[in-house]
């Protein structure tokens, strides 16, 4: 659009209307303050600029405002003033002071000292003034109106009001005058060095800095002055007693919106009180004459005995009475006797209220809003606007009630300082400001003053959201209701007046009339008969009200007020009054429009009493606490003893311009939700955090101070980070907990938790934290932080963290504990799980191979760490036991040297299972797979390893393997067969077992006595054995891993079990019915129905990966066979000559099985009871390590056919003898033969059933030749 | 009584309400327009963090894959030769 375009005011205004129907969604939850960027606001007061507008009002009032617009400016100076008293920081403690008069710089430091506090000065200088011109204009002001001619006339409440703030702000200045010693400080310091560098010369300026030191030095000086100044006027105590008596009347029918306001009468009523008690002047003869009532204003005293003065300054009114002259307490029972103490001081008796007002306030907003944005109206009606703008005043009422009350505890905590005695956890050493505040509040105390905070912000949103139509709705309210007012209801009085010749009257309602009357043809209606006193006669003249949306001018509304209020003021300058001359009905009514009238500023003003009415800014400022401390924190000796007079020695002071964050009220509620971490106030933690808006604010454009918004701002910084700290980590642990509970099995957690473990989910608590999840812009200082990822963030390392920790734990055990790393993975996959749904994390997957260090390299940590332990830990100590199916250490004796592991970490319970009771629980759990290694384990194994990992494992195994046959193995070997005989026969039945035994034994004595058999060579054999059925149980869990894998996959393939069929039925209709039922659970057709064509591709081959995922039938075992059979083959391995298809010689002992008949008639000797088992020492793997060898060397039958004990064993199966030949028991000998026949015959089983399928697999059928015999004899 | 100064003050007067009402008009417009804004600012920074979030994530996910894959490349007889490790 160009910028010549004209664009008409309709148009303007259907674009802004048009706005509304953009949709601009936010799907954060709304938990915090009002978020605004951009902050807009009309101020329409005009301070009485345009009273020369209004000429046909009464001259009188119109030259009250002038009044008004003067002593409002001063009102804004004196706040000025009070700003620059409050935030006074000291200077001259950051000034170097010269040590002594010869120091040769001193002249230099006096120069810059004059140069850096003379602007300063200037305002403190500018400050006495103006205290003198206020004092005088304010005396002024009093004099005029007590004047004995106009001491009977009627003031107006908006005049006495004035008046009531001059006494305020006389009360404040002083009081911070009295505070302020770092400003006295400060000027003597200018002072010193000024009169060093002479530059006041002149004497004006010297008496100027005289009165200006002594003005500083003297205490209550303002209030003194005033005093004084005032009991020279005669009369001065009767307007007072009207001043006091307009904010008592005004206090108790709530004629006051801000919570400051509230405050202001109270301090009137105090103050006011004071200056009037004098030697002229006796206020409780005042009360006996019925000017004031005493008993009034005791309650009120009683009520609020504490006000905020000024920032964290406080007052108790009732002190000013204490201090007055005529004070008796037998006229205040209620404020002088300190028990009970005032309703201000607990906020858990306003609790209950505040709540109920709450929600049903709230639920009325609520039906109001629904149907302002469901239904369109062109233009509501007046009855619905009132009701509107009634709404909206209750709203700001409500709001600024639990204000106060918010305001008026903390006032009161700090005028009344826990202490040690009160307040056990409160140190004995605390210091002040942590008195009042950070001890001073219990658990409730703080909960409630959360729950008001966040109810105030709440509905502050609610409010501002709607403030449009509230501000519409109530500018058109008030416009109608004063027209109507002004047009219709004064008609009939105006009437009466003229007719009876009321000219006062009359004059007044016309000037009313004229003030403010918006007449439909630009004047009054001359024809109106009212005017010339008549009634309305048959043809009755109508007066059409016109409706704008536009409420009166500040002036305009001032003019009507006050004219109507001197229409039945009962006060009227010696005259009677005029009330008399009016009905009673239209008085009703003119009082009736004057009251409410008193709210329509307010309303008018939406935004700006809104902000009022919210602000809880103050809650931060310790501006006062500061200066009490000077700047410095007192170190004394901690040290637990009887203190003597050493320690004063260690007195210390810490220079420190703020006080830390735990003392801050904001970041002490924010603390205090995150520390108890109560679910149902988690909601509320941002509320607490906005109070920093509030104070930050508060500084830039009241206190207009760079320093404070600065602190405030460091502190929010600081704070900030603590907040997303440990919310973070509340956030993790809540689930860590919650999924460590959910994976702990039901029963488990139902005992543990009645044994007071409580490790039920519910134990964590139910935390709520997934609206605090959503917050993506957090407005804090006009910045909007984005809290989701910052936690976010934070989480994910965590999660990184909690693996990594998962991982060393396992790095610093054995291998058993890899059914503890599983379940702790497995916790950690589901807290991940959880808490995706709220945050973005990374992939699960990703973090673990990541803290398993996989993703450089081809294998990880557990991989790595899982081989470590089979080849240090599980080969060399590891005895296999097929009955129970698990390998477990020998008791008592360790055969290798023992395994030096990293030494184990110390991890939080957050980092693990997150808690210490679910941390016993599960330690409890994973204790039972200590100890030994079973299919447990090997399932575990395989789903840590993986394909990949197994791989590596058992590559790594077999070359372990290789090293054992081709090393220690090879040479016992070869050493043994030396010492075999070179012939041994089978003995003939006829010599008897017990002969065929001795024969055994004498002929391989030498391989009996071998001394190393049992410590080394049986070890060796046995750490073979291991490797073997390590590989061979690893396959079966692999393959039963595959299985279910298949399985769950089964449905989806379309593979159902065959149904079961009675007879009769068809076992083909009932598949297809089964076919059909879960027709929707088939992968491939529905994609090929519903998806891309790419899609349906990719399903397609996924699904036949997984259908021929086991049909090749590869074999992880065979495999390892197969390697373990090249090893046997390859030179390294003493084998006999090859002797293909020659005679065998039975009696020959060269064969490697010969060798293990001997080993085996060696172990099957049987042992003393105090000696180790064979079984006990070695296990199985001696026997599979055995039976391996000689299958793969193709030896079997021939072992199975000429072994000794075999043999022995036949024998004695055909005598039965048993005897002791050469010590050993016969029969306890042939039975372990038999044991060891039936286990081995199991190996071979096994074994053949390998290798058979392996020769299967290679496709080539075996066809044996036999060729002829080479003669190979000798 | 009528004047007709008087006359003349009720028409400024009237035309000082209408004045006004223009003034509020245009105000409350203008209040419109910034609680729009807001919004506006409220809902993009929402959707800006979402896409924010995104991106990120995105961003870490190549991290990852990168690291995963390490890629090598050389120039032999004048071609570019690319080896990629996939360790997985």
């Amino acid at each position: 659009m160009s910028v010549s375009e004209k664009v008409s005011l309709s148009d303007a205004l259907s674009n802004v209307d048009v706005l509304d129907e953009l949709t601009l969604p936010d799907e954060q939850p709304c938990i915090e303050a009002a978020p605004c960027s951009i902050l807009y606001q009309a101020n329409f007061d005009t301070n009485f600029e345009d009273r020369n507008g209004f000429v046909t009002g009464i001259a009188k009032y119109i030259e009250e405002a002038t009044v008004h617009a003067n002593l409002n400016e001063l009102l804004e100076q004196g706040n000025a003033h009070a700003v620059m008293l409050y935030t006074w920081r000291c200077c001259s403690r950051a000034i170097p002071q010269p040590r002594s008069n010869e120091q040769p710089d001193r002249v230099h430091i006096y120069e810059r000292t004059v140069q850096v506090l003379a602007p300063e000065v200037n305002k403190l200088l500018q400050f006495m003034y103006f205290q003198r011109k206020a004092i005088e204009r304010f005396c002024g002001e009093v004099r005029r109106l007590c004047h004995a001619e106009k001491r009977r006339d009627f003031v107006s409440e908006a005049y006495l009001l004035t008046l009531g703030k001059f006494v305020n702000m006389f009360a404040v200045l002083d009081e911070l005058k009295n505070m302020k010693s770092s400003v006295k400080n400060d000027y003597s310091t200018y002072r010193r060095a000024a009169q060093f560098l002479k530059v006041m010369s002149d004497s004006q300026s010297l008496q100027e800095s005289q009165n200006l030191s002594m003005f500083l030095a003297t205490q209550n000086k303002i209030r003194d002055t005033v005093k004084d100044a005032l009991e020279k006027i005669t009369g001065y105590e009767e307007l007072l007693c009207d001043v006091v008596n307009i904010c008592v009347h005004m206090f108790e029918t709530k004629m006051y919106l801000t919570p400051s306001e509230k405050h202001m009468l109270v301090k009137v009523m105090g103050f006011g009180l004071f200056l009037m008690d004098s030697e002229v002047c006796n206020i409780n003869r005042l009360d006996q004459k019925k000017k004031i009532r005493l008993d009034r204003i005791d309650r009120i005293f009683k009520n609020l005995e504490v006000v905020p003065l000024f920032g964290d300054m406080q007052i108790a009114p009732f002190n000013y009475i204490k201090r007055s002259k005529h004070y008796d307490p037998s006229k205040w029972p209620l404020s002088s006797s300190p028990s009970p103490p005032s309703p201000q001081a607990d906020l858990m008796v306003h609790l209950p209220q505040i709540r109920d007002e709450h929600q049903d306030y709230i639920s009325e907003l609520a039906r109001y809003s629904n149907e302002v944005t469901t239904t369109f109206k062109e233009a509501p009606s007046d009855a619905e606007n009132r009701a509107v703008s009634d709404l909206c005043l209750r709203g700001l009422q409500l709001l600024s009630s639990w204000c106060s009350v918010l305001t008026e505890l903390c006032s009161w905590k700090l005028l009344h300082p826990t202490d040690h005695a009160t307040n056990p956890r409160c140190p004995p050493d605390a210091e002040e400001y942590e008195r009042a505040t950070r001890y001073n509040y219990t658990s409730e105390e703080k909960f409630a003053v959360i729950e008001v905070v966040a109810m105030i912000k709440g509905l502050q949103v609610l409010m501002a959201r709607m403030e449009t139509v509230f501000a519409d709705a109530a500018r058109r309210a008030i416009y109608a209701e004063l027209q109507d007012f002004v047009t219709l209801a004064l008609r009939e009085p105006l009437r009466k007046a003229i007719k009876n010749k009321k000219d006062l009257i009359r004059s007044i309602i016309v000037s009313v009339r004229e003030t403010c009357g918006d007449w439909a043809r630009g004047c009054e209606p001359q024809q109106d008969p009212a005017l010339r006193g008549k009634k309305d006669s048959e043809n009755s003249f109508t007066i059409k009200v016109p409706r704008r949306n536009v409420g009166p001018s500040s002036t305009q509304l001032y003019m009507v007020r006050t004219q109507l209020e001197a229409l039945i003021s009962d006060k009227s300058g010696g005259r009677r009054t005029l009330r008399k001359d009016l009905d009673a009905g239209i008085l009703q009514q003119i009082e009736t429009f004057h009251r409410q009238s008193f709210y329509w500023t307010y309303l008018l003003n939406l935004a700006d009493s809104l902000a009022k009415c919210c602000d809880l800014s103050q809650l931060w400022y310790r501006e006062f606490y500061l200066e009490m401390t000077m700047g410095r924190k007192v170190n004394k000796c901690t040290v637990r003893h009887q203190h003597n007079e050493e320690c004063n020695d260690l007195i210390t002071m810490e220079k420190r311009i703020q006080f830390p964050i735990e003392m801050s009220m904001p970041w002490i509620l924010t603390e205090h939700i995150l520390r108890s971490k109560d679910p149902s106030m988690m909601e509320y933690v941002l509320y607490p955090l906005d109070l920093y808006n509030d104070s930050a604010q508060y500084a830039l454009t009241v206190f207009k101070k760079q320093f404070l918004y600065d602190e405030v701002e460091a502190e929010v910084n600081l704070c900030f980070d603590q907040f997303v700290y440990k919310l973070s980590e509340l956030v993790y642990s809540h689930y860590k907990q919650l999924a460590a509970s959910m994976l702990l099995d039901a029963r488990y957690r139902a005992e543990c938790a009645s044994r007071g473990a409580g490790a039920s989910p519910s134990a964590g608590g139910a935390g709520r934290y997934a609206s605090l999840l959503r917050q993506r812009h957090v407005a804090l200082l006009g910045r909007h932080v984005d809290l989701c990822a910052l936690v976010a963030q934070r989480i994910n390392a965590d999660m990184h963290r909690a693996l990594d920790a998962a991982v060393a734990k396992f790095e610093a055990g054995d291998i058993t504990g890899v059914v503890e790393l599983e379940g702790l993975i497995a916790v950690n996959r589901l807290c991940h799980k959880l808490l995706s749904r709220y945050l973005t994390l990374d992939e699960f997957d990703a973090i673990l191979r990541e803290s398993d260090h996989g993703v450089l390299a081809p294998y990880g940590r557990i991989t790595l760490h899982v081989f470590w332990e089979l080849n240090y830990d599980f080969l060399p100590n590891y005895c296999y036991n097929a009955a129970t199916d698990r390998f477990v250490k020998c008791r008592g004796i360790q055969f290798a040297a023992p395994v030096v592991r990293e030494k184990p970490q110390q991890f939080g319970h957050a980092v693990l299972w997150g808690s210490k009771q679910l941390s016993l629980a599960y330690s409890a759990q994973y204790a039972q797979y200590n100890g030994f290694v079973g299919p447990q384990h090997l399932h575990a194994l395989v789903r840590l390893l993986g394909y990949q990992g197994v791989s590596v494992v058992v590559s790594e195994l077999l070359g372990v393997a290789r090293m054992l046959l081709h090393g220690n193995l090879a040479q016992f070997t070869r050493a043994l067969a030396a010492a075999m005989p070179r012939h041994c026969k089978l003995p003939r039945y006829d010599y008897g077992s017990n002969g065929v035994l001795g024969y055994y034994h004498a002929q391989l004595t030498d391989i009996v006595q071998y001394p190393d058999a049992r410590t080394e060579l049986f070890h060796s054999f046995r750490e073979l054995g291991n490797i073997i059925l390590f590989c061979m149980l690893i396959e079966q869990a692999l393959s039963q891993e595959e299985v279910t894998d298949l399985l769950h996959a089964a449905p989806f393939q379309n593979i159902l079990p065959r149904p079961f069929t009675a007879e009769g039925e068809k076992p083909e209709t009932k598949q297809k019915r089964l076919e059909a039922k879960y027709a929707s659970l088939q992968i491939v057709q529905n994609v090929e129905k519903y998806g891309t064509a790419k899609q349906s591709q990719l399903s397609r081959e996924g699904d036949l990966l997984t259908r021929e995922r086991l049909c090749c039938g590869l074999s992880l075992f065979s495999v390892v066979l197969r390697r373990l059979k090249a090893v046997l083959a390859a030179p390294a391995w003493p084998a006999p000559p090859p002797s293909q298809h020659t005679y065998i010689h039975t009696d020959d002992t060269a064969e490697f099985h010969r060798l293990w008949s001997a080993l085996q008639f060696l172990y099957c000797i049987p042992v003393g009871d105090t000696q180790f088992t064979v079984e006990e020492l070695f296990g199985e793997g001696l026997h599979w390590a055995g039976c391996t060898i000689i299958a793969l060397l193709g030896q079997q039958r021939r072992f199975e056919a000429l072994d000794f004990c075999y043999h022995i064993l036949r024998v004695q199966r055909v005598d039965g003898k048993d005897e002791l030949v050469k010590g050993i028991p016969l029969k306890r000998m042939v039975d372990r033969i038999r044991r060891f026949q039936v286990l081995n015959s199991q190996i071979f089983s096994v074994l053949s059933r390998h290798l058979a399928a392996d020769d299967e697999r290679s496709g080539v059928e075996h066809v044996r030749c036999f060729p002829p015999p080479a003669a190979h004899h000798p | 009584m009528a004047t007709p100064q008087r006359e003349t003050i009720q028409k400024q007067i009237q035309q000082d309400w209408a004045n006004r009402e223009y003034i509020e008009v245009i105000t409350g417009s203008i209040k419109k327009i910034t609680d729009f804004l807001n919004s506006f600012d409220m809902s993009c920074r929402s959707r800006l963090a979402t896409l924010n979030e995104k991106l990120t994530s995105l961003e870490r996910k190549i991290d990852y894959l990168e690291a995963c894959v390490s890629i090598t490349y050389f120039k032999f007889d004048n071609k570019l030769i690319i080896f990629i490790y996939i360790y997985t």
